[in-house]
């Protein structure tokens, strides 16, 4: 499979504001447009911001079990008690072993492949770099639940194979969690580094080879430094992706109580004993979100400065490869076994426990009695129907919906038709620095004490989520109009044809591929998110990823949970493939 | 839609002092892009805009077409006013009498031919009231040599059939004016001017008012009723290619028009019949084609084209050269290029191109003597 998906780098980077010239005429359809920009406005304000102040207005309101809403008059006692509690310093340290951690992995192993696959002549380049991106079609909830199966200490595959080695591993603690979100981390950000140095002009390390240079040295003195603003904004966008991420720390960290900020603020709002801390939760949900956008603001510092190397980057020279010499062989085993016990083995250890009848090492002798015998239970079970059917209708709407809503956005901004275009796309992007466990909570804050009643229906879950990933979706069509030849659209405008004609007949089929795959990017997404999902979940909005995590984290029953778990897998890659299919088409054309 | 119909002018095209600047011009440091142009385009004409790059001529076509605002000025077109600083009046694109071929075509990849042509008669400014749209366009692609090309897609069609689909679809909205921006600099040598010849051809054919923007100036000399030379956001000179040649005015024109050596002048005076410029070289002697007359003071510079020069072997001494127009020189390069001969001649250290009949036997190192008659001298006030 090759995948394509070009994300990362643009999500959250301020695009050039253009020279706004002041517009002498307004056109008839001119109001119109600012009137639907002002809705939009209104829309955005209504899905991102109301929730965020109501989570900020809670975390004034001191009482550990009343709804904040119950509270009289405002306090800062929530923070100060969690300042003076112990529990801010462990889970901040946590957090930040985990982030640094978690974030170092990725570097390494995303900086040797991308470094390995596009510099070097290291044989099956062709099957092995796919292969390096192919885990971005796994939901990140989908990959806990695949290493919590394969590295579990009682039963797990690649613990059992390293026991015999004289290695115990544990999944279930704060290095399971680092080396899990480690290599979930790397195809994204193999994504950013894997084209600077592609782009790299080899010419600059020869020039350091012929001068008698090392490879250790050329690698330290030139090709780091020159590669260097894409680490660091491919790293500092991870890091915003580590601190929101809840799968991976909750599924793995919970079952020895290891909290990060993300999974304590879940845990406070839905604790087994079953009593909400609704002020910790909102106090710790205000530290998060001032963490986060702290970051997105370093981020997109570095993103300005990074046009200062694009010196670097040029057509016209040959591709030449750094031989490995005698090291070639070793280097493609190391990375085939890195690529086994990564991508491959959780995959394949998540189906043959979803083919088993109970969870089991895998051997030669289990392949007797494999059965679908748990899709047949999982599929069969009651209330199975609704929770395809919400899922089917939370995962469509909010495709759509954000896509509509992106493409609008997106462009009006670039065409800067109507008053206020820029801004609002500016403030879909510091939704993004909104950590999805926060947003959750804040929605959920919002329709517990508003009396809007869509609460416990499909529409709370695919509203939150339409607000998380409206960024993305704006940002993904402004890259495709940033593509797009402005000649084609000034073309068709010199004929005479009016805006809307123009828009219509020549702007969005010239942008649809990359509508299609914005759909089916968030498509894939919005299946997986769990978070959202599990916070505003009731007895009947159930979704799939809902499901996964009960049967998983409740009942235990690890065949069953990996059942659902291939069933969202399989799903998730479909629309990962069509989106790459997609635009493996484009460059054809 | 708006009114079409334009009241009978004698110009298609009025430009008055139209400005335009990118980015916000400080107080004191206005950089224009556009820097007070105007000019006017009669009906039915060819009209070029030809500079360097970044001389504003694309600018000027883009505020033409709507695609830019002008900070000021004035643009009427067709007898309609289309932009007015002082009023703060635009008429937008969309409402211009006008078509465009742009640089790129702008051929749309996901239509096929047909669409494509056929976008002005079904979605353009004239689309109300259009019959018979598939056979209308169909003869015009036969016009234009494509006609067997119809149903592929356009991305199927080489740079040379690109370029003649843009001109069809131009041609099919049925401008007052057609707007072509460097339309054939993507093409290769020859198909440049196959298709120079046959833009020439179409614009007869169909009578539209027509404004061209290239750098080249041989494409601007072969297709134009008249050039308007740009440089720096500015006009240098608006003539017919012939007097752009023969009569530049400014010493920028004389030399992207064709090659010129120029000499720098260091007195000049006023005599019966021309002027009378001293140089480092020696006197020249310039006839005075329609020139104000200059003050003593100024100075400038005598241009004379490699082709007017003549060049006789020095046989006698130096001094028998006449006091003006004539001056010696040592062969100082020699270039055969089969039909003539390009020689370089070096005097007093300064440097003459000359082009002389593939006959002249000179070599480097000989000593010549060259000659130009004073109407083909003249004298650029700079």
């Amino acid at each position: 499979m090759s995948v394509k998906t070009t994300e990362a780098p643009a999500v959250g980077a301020a695009p050039p504001p253009p020279q706004q010239p002041k517009r002498i005429g307004r056109g008839p359809g001119g109001w119109a447009g600012i009137a639907v920009n002002a809705a939009l406005a209104l829309l955005v304000g209504y899905l991102v911001l109301v929730p965020l102040v109501i989570l900020l207005y809670s975390s004034f309101k001191a009482s550990a079990t009343d709804l904040p809403f119950d509270v009289p008059g405002f306090s800062v006692d929530n923070y100060i008690s969690i300042f003076q509690s112990g529990q801010l310093g462990s889970v901040a340290l946590n957090t930040a072993i985990y982030t640094v951690g978690s974030l170092l992995v990725s570097l390494v192993l995303s900086l040797c492949l991308a470094y390995l696959f596009e510099r070097t002549d290291i044989p099956g380049r062709k099957i092995l770099a796919p292969l390096a991106l192919a885990p971005m079609a796994v939901p990140v909830t989908v990959t806990a639940i695949a290493w919590a199966i394969v590295a579990n200490p009682s039963n797990g595959p690649l613990a059992i194979l390293l026991r015999q080695i004289g290695i115990h591993i544990n999944v279930y603690s704060m290095p399971g969690m680092i080396m899990v979100m480690g290599i979930f981390g790397v195809p994204s950000m193999y994504l950013m580094i894997a084209p600077a140095l592609g782009r790299l002009n080899p010419e600059l390390e020869e020039a350091a080879a012929t001068v008698g240079a090392p490879l250790i040295r050329r690698l330290r003195l030139i090709v780091l430094p020159l590669i260097g603003p894409a680490v660091s904004a491919a790293s500092m966008l991870l890091v915003v992706v580590i601190l929101e991420g809840f799968a991976i720390p909750a599924l793995l960290g919970l079952p020895n109580r290891t909290f990060v900020f993300s999974s304590l603020i879940q845990f406070s709002l839905q604790p087994p004993s079953g009593f909400a801390n609704y002020s910790k939760a909102s106090t710790y949900g205000v530290l998060m979100l001032v963490l986060s956008f702290a970051m997105l603001m370093v981020y997109r510092r570095r993103i300005r400065d990074a046009h200062r190397f694009r010196v670097v980057s040029g057509k016209g020279y040959r591709q030449t490869r750094t031989p490995l010499g005698r090291w070639r062989i070793p280097v493609v085993i190391v990375v085939a076994v890195y690529m086994f016990l990564g991508v491959v083995l959780p995959v394949l250890a998540l189906l043959w426990t979803s083919l088993s009848p109970y969870a089991r090492p895998i051997t030669w002798d289990g392949l007797r009695d494999l059965s679908l015998t748990n899709y047949a239970n999982v599929l069969t079970a009651r209330g199975m129907g609704q929770t395809m059917l919400n899922t089917a209708e939370v995962v469509l709407v909010t495709a759509t919906a954000a896509t509509a809503i992106g493409t609008w956005i997106a462009v009006a901004a670039a065409r800067r038709r109507f008053r206020g275009s820029g801004m609002l796309f500016e403030a879909t992007s510091l939704a993004f620095g909104v950590p999805s466990i926060v947003l959750g909570a804040a929605v959920l804050y919002l329709y517990l004490f508003v009396p809007i009643p869509i609460y416990g229906t499909v529409w709370i879950i695919a509203v939150a989520l339409v607000a998380r990933f409206l960024p993305r979706a704006s940002r993904l069509i402004q890259t495709a109009l940033l593509q797009l030849d402005e000649g084609l659209i000034e073309a068709a405008r010199v004929t005479g044809a009016s805006p809307f004609t123009v828009t219509r007949k020549i702007l969005l089929p010239l942008l649809s591929p990359a509508l299609w795959k914005t759909w089916l990017w968030i498509f894939a997404h919005a299946l997986g998110e769990l978070p959202i999902a599990l916070l505003l979940t009731s007895s009947d909005n159930r979704t799939l990823v809902v499901e996964l995590w009960n049967t998983f984290t409740s009942s235990a029953d690890y065949p069953q949970a990996s059942a659902l778990a291939v069933i969202i897998l399989m799903i998730s890659t479909i629309a990962v493939w069509l989106v790459n299919r997609r635009g493996a088409a484009e460059v054809e054309a | 839609m708006s009114n079409m119909s334009a009241q009978p002018t004698a110009s298609s095209i009025t430009i008055h002092e139209l400005r335009k600047s990118y980015g916000r011009p400080r107080a004191g440091d206005p950089s224009y892009a556009v820097d007070g142009v105007s000019f006017e385009v009669p009906k039915g004409q060819f009209v070029t805009l030809l500079g360097p790059s970044g001389c504003g001529k694309t600018t000027t076509l883009r505020c033409l077409a709507g695609l830019e605002q002008p900070d000021s000025g004035r643009i009427v077109m067709a007898g309609r006013t289309v932009f007015d600083a002082g009023q703060r009046h635009q008429v937008r694109t969309e409402e211009r009498p006008i078509a465009m071929v742009p640089q790129h075509y702008g051929i749309w990849p996901h239509m096929t031919v047909l669409d494509n042509a056929a976008f002005p008669l079904r979605h353009g400014r004239a689309r109300k009231g259009q019959q018979n749209i598939k056979q209308r366009t169909l003869e015009m692609l036969d016009q234009v040599g494509l006609s067997g090309f119809a149903d592929r897609w356009a991305t199927q069609l080489s740079g040379g059939q690109q370029q003649r689909l843009a001109l069809a679809r131009a041609l099919l909205s049925e401008p007052e004016v057609l707007l072509l921006d460097e339309p054939l600099s993507n093409l290769d040598a020859k198909l440049r001017v196959k298709l120079r010849m046959e833009l020439r051809a179409f614009q007869e054919q169909f009578g539209v008012t027509s404004v061209y923007v290239t750098h080249d100036q041989a494409e601007a000399l072969a297709l134009s009723d008249t050039v308007v030379v740009m440089n720096g956001g500015r006009i240098e000179q608006i003539d017919s290619p012939e007097r752009l040649y023969q009569q530049p005015r400014t010493s920028f024109v004389a030399d992207f028009i064709g090659s010129a050596n120029l000499i720098p002048a260091r007195h000049v005076s006023e005599v019966s019949n021309g002027f009378l410029v001293q140089t480092d070289l020696g006197a020249f002697l310039c006839a005075s084609r329609g020139q104000q007359k200059a003050t003593s003071s100024e100075t400038g510079h005598v241009c004379i084209r490699p082709e007017n020069v003549e060049v006789h072997p020095l046989h006698s001494s130096p001094a028998n050269v006449a006091d003006h127009n004539e001056i010696a020189g040592v062969v100082a390069g020699a270039e055969f290029l089969g039909d003539r001969l390009e020689l370089l001649v070096d005097v007093k250290g300064t440097r003459l191109t000359v082009t002389a009949s593939a006959g002249l036997s000179a070599r480097t190192g000989d000593p010549v003597v060259v000659r130009v008659q004073p109407a083909h001298t003249r004298y650029l006030a700079s």
